[in-house]
């Protein structure tokens, strides 16, 4: 199976939507140089210790005693089996055993969505800390845009709407202050808050309250110099 | 049977290049990671076996 379902192309693609786990305890293959690190000759994207460890965290629950390899194992987020096969199998078999998974399981994230979500999440965390809000309201409607259909992305899409929900509460701070700067006639501060608003909130709802808002702030200092 | 032999490591030895520049499939690096993973993506764990337990 190393060869005929591994590297075959139609199983790569659907593996990204399970969690894949490699279990061997043998390690005769060999090794190669990935970097500065000694991979697994079979599978270079972890190490032959990974894929022994695997096995001898994961080989006695769902086989007792001694068994046919290569075997597989389908199951839930939390370990449970689902279903098990002795035995070679096709890439086909394997893609339709895990789709069978899939629906006991429900609505999931690929991985590559999955990464997409950690990475701008934390982008947007870092923006956010750093004071550029502008990248962080951007990055953060842009998980939205891109997830927001997503079901299975609806941890990450309710994280990114309550992060994009605070720096909003701090626009409509700045809203107020500037109403207030524009009572006591300090005109500049006020505009100078409310702008802020416009350019770092460009295309939420709270830059149009800026805009409003500025537009009271240019009224009245149009009544205060005709005084 | 020991052309055979030798003709069979040649060639699973040169399989084995082929199957490092292809497509790859994404393993998991410990049991521990699959399971917060699988959790945290709210997929299912494909566990596969290839040595006789």
């Amino acid at each position: 199976m190393d060869s005929s379902v591994y590297a075959n192309k139609d199983f790569v693609a659907a593996s990204k939507r399970w969690v894949n786990v490699y279990c061997s305890k043998d390690s005769g293959h060999g090794t190669e140089k990935v970097g500065d690190k000694e991979m697994c000759k079979l599978h270079p994207t972890i190490t032959c210790e990974e894929h022994v460890a695997c096995n001898a965290s994961a080989g006695g629950k769902y086989f007792q005693g001694t068994f046919r390899a290569p075997a597989t194992v389908w199951c839930k987020p939390d370990g449970t089996e689902i279903g098990k096969q002795q035995g070679s199998m096709s890439a086909k078999q394997v893609i339709e055993k895990m789709a069978e998974a899939e629906k006991v399981v429900g609505a999931g994230l690929d991985s590559d969505s999955y990464q997409y979500l950690l990475d701008k999440l934390a982008a947007g965390e870092k923006a956010a800390t750093d004071g550029k809000t502008k990248e962080a309201v951007e990055t953060y409607a842009g998980i939205l845009k891109a997830m927001g259909k997503n079901p299975g992305a609806k941890a990450y899409t309710d994280k990114a709407q309550a992060a994009l929900d605070r720096l909003t509460e701090e626009a409509r701070k700045k809203i107020e202050d500037a109403q207030a700067a524009k009572d006591a006639k300090a005109f500049a501060k006020a505009r100078e808050l409310l702008k802020s608003v416009q350019v770092d909130f460009k295309g939420q709802p709270v830059a149009k309250d800026a805009e409003k808002a500025l537009a009271e702030v240019a009224a009245a200092e149009k009544a205060a110099g005709g005084k | 049977m020991r052309r055979f032999l030798f003709t069979a490591a040649v060639l699973a030895a040169a399989a084995l290049p082929a199957l490092a520049g292809g497509p790859q499939c994404r393993w998991a690096h410990s049991w521990d990671e699959a399971l917060a993973e699988a959790k945290a993506r709210n997929v299912p764990i494909h566990v596969t076996f290839h040595k006789d337990g």
